[in-house]
């Protein structure tokens, strides 16, 4: 059987602003207590999981969760990736950028 | 020490991983980028192959000032001596990236002019980046108190 067919599927924009309505309501608790740590946040459970790195966070929600996927933040920050040598016309998938003005 | 990299003739930093996906995996050589603050970013045309998983998604700032939400994949690699899973980033570039987030907790000792690179693990492998006390150099302080 074809792994890949069991991929999760995918809006990026919809996965994304759902995530971070999620986000905004425990966003003082977790800068209060886990800042600059890593969470994965779970919109559909209003479950999450911090790490001291990105990949321990979606570690520990893969464990609980292994067929979701999840959305990925530093916590204080308004990006959690920093990529100083790629440009938005290097992106995969969509190529537009998006005017998030939201501050954390 | 957990493995040794490459200075190239343009100062820049190699080491080479093995990734490993859902369909196979590949040793490539990728640069360290500390201007990337994630764990690894591969090109389109090594991570397809490799059949990365589906993660999620995050929020990407870029060097043109934009703001981005993007995918987010998980990768097998050997790091060195060790197995352990990171985080993906995949771009339409040339180059694989190794960024801040795959060395946290590492020990980055570079020397320029011997071009030497080796990542150290705190815990296992002790060499001092710092010189030693008896190397420092000594500062006279009754001196600076007279000309004070």
């Amino acid at each position: 059987m074809d792994q890949t067919s069991q991929q999760p599927q995918i809006n990026v924009e919809d996965f994304s602003r759902k995530s971070l309505e999620f986000y905004d309501k425990i966003k003082a608790k977790l800068e209060a207590e886990s800042l600059n740590k890593y969470v994965a946040l779970d919109y559909e459970t209003s479950k999450y999981w911090l790490g001291e790195t990105a990949s321990e966070a979606l570690t520990k929600a893969k464990e609980e969760f292994p067929q979701k996927i999840f959305y990925l933040i530093q916590v204080g920050s308004l990006t959690t990736f920093s990529i100083q040598s790629v440009r938005t016309s290097d992106l995969f998938g969509k190529k537009k950028s998006y005017d998030f003005s939201r501050t954390y | 020490m957990i493995l040794v990299g490459r200075i190239d003739e343009k100062n820049q930093l190699w080491v080479l991983i093995t990734v490993g996906g859902l369909h196979s995996k590949q040793t490539i050589e990728a640069l360290i980028d500390t201007g990337f603050n994630g764990e690894l970013l591969l090109p389109l045309q090594i991570a397809i192959p490799l059949g990365l998983q589906l993660a999620g998604a995050a929020p990407y700032s870029l060097a043109d000032g934009s703001i981005s939400q993007q995918m987010l994949f998980t990768a097998n690699i050997d790091w060195g001596t060790k197995k352990r899973t990171a985080t993906v980033n995949v771009v339409n570039s040339d180059i694989a990236l190794i960024g801040g987030g795959l060395l946290h907790g590492y020990i980055l000792l570079v020397d320029f002019q011997k071009k030497q690179l080796v990542i150290n693990e705190p815990g296992i492998d002790e060499p001092s980046p710092s010189p030693s006390p008896s190397e420092e150099p000594k500062i006279d302080k009754s001196e600076k108190k007279e000309k004070k």
